[in-house]
């Protein structure tokens, strides 16, 4: 696999911008207008590839480290 | 003595030091220029006069007082409007925030260079809530370039790159979470830090993207660069994703030069095929600092594309309330962006953040045998503004995502680097030089010999 390419053994998965925009934008209480569609699906798109490229990562299966950590602080003093 | 407004501000720090020049005065000669040549370059959003005015009045005074002066007595500075500035809705580059209450004090940044004696001239414009590469903007207008104003100035820190270029603010601040300080260096020529992701704190600026946000000085001096760092360091609680490190001054170090440096040219993601004017930067960065070895840095564009969905993703839902109720409050350039990454699979978001931590994990290997890498910044000199489209290596891609295609990889997995200027015949053009996280004092070594070889010069443009 070449760098950011989709490998093999990871084909690329079915993405339909336009059913995907028409089923979540009611689940998020978004309206997406005529004038917006257009570019709204041009970058769910775009966002799809990026995630075909990311999904072929050649991660290991055990590894989960989300970027952000959660620290518990100490309580807040107040005068 | 009258002030010059294209003078180090290590320098203009020590003539109001040495009470050659006053704070006061070296502040209203930056004002008018401000009033004389920001309409046509629109790096301000906001000038603070009287501010401004009485905190220079505050230096002359512990001057004459015989208090101790901080390392930037009298340098004015300016922020990116995302930073909360006492008084003022800190706007973010929307039109929506500006209805938020003025900020009751300052971000934590802002008051570091304050306490070090400098004088805030105000707040500058951006790429709405920073998800931008361009310096474009639909409330505020276009940030232009100062060394051709019918060019773009590069975004989102738009405003802290072209007041810097422009001698209207020896120092400035800006925030970059894909390449927001980088890319507006490299249009507008100046010198900028991206710090390690958690070397800044971000108290009581406004968020983009919190996985990714980083913070950061722009100067057109390597020294005012490190003098600027080393104040904004240290640890503040109010940050979660602050690492809470002492501080570690550049300052000492900043002449100690190259040598023994292992240096490597970035490859394969980062190659600069048919992009003449990065080319011949990158070219003429990796002679003067001896690299002669490359690296390929295989997976890059994964982490580009991490970062891609981490910032669609988690910016998005931040602002997803304000897109249910004020869409049309939003710049459209922005909105139709956040509007799709509001949509995105959390198993995109997901797998995202391993892939960040997977090429984090292999560059950590990489440095094993390398201390800095050079790759270039953007693709290209500045693009004129309005300009939809870009030539990358043979194909026409959107502009607005690929001004960001060799900065984002970088930032995705936090690690530091110094944006330096070259100018060839043309217009500037910027390299990144990287090192391992928390190393920004070798970056800031090279970046300084670069300086000194004359390779890299922040030059003045001809305005007005």
């Amino acid at each position: 696999m070449g760098a950011g390419g989709v490998s093999e053994t990871h084909p690329k998965t079915a993405f339909d911008a336009a059913r995907h925009c028409d089923a979540m934008a009611p689940v998020l209480g978004l309206t997406i207008t005529e004038s917006q569609r257009l570019v709204v699906l041009q970058f769910l798109t775009i966002a799809h590839g990026m995630a075909e490229i990311v999904r072929a990562a050649p991660l290991d299966e055990a590894s989960l480290e989300l970027a952000p950590v959660f620290r518990p602080g100490a309580p807040e003093v107040t005068a | 003595m009258s002030p010059d407004v294209f003078a180090p501000a290590h320098r203009i720090a020590a003539q109001v030091r040495e009470g050659d020049v006053t704070a006061v005065a070296v502040t209203e000669a930056f004002l008018a220029r401000i009033a004389a040549l920001d309409p046509v370059v629109n790096a301000f959003t906001d000038v603070t006069v009287e501010r401004a005015l009485a905190q220079a009045r505050a230096v002359d005074n512990a001057r004459a007082t015989g208090a101790p002066l901080g390392p930037l007595a009298g340098v004015p500075f300016a922020a990116k409007n995302l930073f909360d500035i006492e008084g003022l809705p800190t706007r973010a580059g929307s039109k929506i925030n500006r209805e938020r209450q003025p900020a009751a004090r300052d971000a934590v940044l802002v008051e570091r260079l304050t306490a070090a004696g400098a004088v805030l001239l105000g707040g500058l414009n951006m790429g709405e809530y920073a998800y931008d590469f361009t310096g474009e903007n639909a409330h505020d207008g276009p940030c232009r370039n100062p060394h051709d104003p019918a060019r773009m100035a590069g975004g989102s820190s738009s405003g802290s790159g072209a007041a810097t270029a422009a001698g209207f603010s020896p120092l400035s601040l800006g925030s970059d979470t894909n390449g927001s300080i980088r890319v507006p260096s490299s249009l507008c020529g100046v010198f900028g830090l991206k710090p390690s992701y958690g070397r800044l704190p971000r108290s009581r600026s406004f968020p983009f993207c919190d996985s990714l946000d980083h913070l950061g000085p722009f100067a057109r001096d390597v020294t005012d660069l490190a003098t600027a760092y080393d104040a904004l360091q240290g640890p503040d609680a109010h940050d979660p994703a602050c690492a809470q490190r002492p501080r570690e001054p550049v300052l000492p170090s900043l002449q100690a030069g190259i040598g023994g440096l292992r240096i490597a040219v970035a490859g394969g993601h980062f190659a600069t095929d048919d992009m003449p004017e990065a080319a011949a930067a990158v070219a003429r960065v990796a002679q003067a600092l001896g690299a002669t070895q490359h690296v390929a840095l295989e997976g890059a564009a994964i982490a580009r594309a991490a970062a891609f969905l981490i910032t669609n993703s988690e910016s998005a839902t931040f602002h997803l309330d304000r897109l249910r109720e004020r869409a049309d409050d939003f710049d459209p350039e922005t909105r139709d962006r956040f509007l799709a990454g509001a949509m995105l699979p959390v198993a995109w978001y997901v797998q995202a953040q391993r892939a960040r931590r997977w090429f984090h994990d292999e560059m950590m290997r990489v440095f094993a045998d390398v201390d800095l890498i050079i790759a270039p910044a953007t693709p290209c000199p500045a693009p004129l503004v309005g300009q939809k489209t870009l030539e990358l290596r043979g194909e026409s891609v959107p502009l607005r995502p690929n001004l960001g295609l060799f900065t984002q990889p970088i930032s995705a997995i936090g690690l530091p680097v110094a944006a330096v200027p070259v100018f060839g015949a043309g217009l500037p053009i910027g390299v990144q030089i990287i090192a391992a996280p928390w190393r920004e004092d070798l970056c800031l070594r090279a970046a300084f010999a670069l300086q000194q070889e004359g390779v890299c010069e922040a030059r003045a443009p001809v305005l007005g």
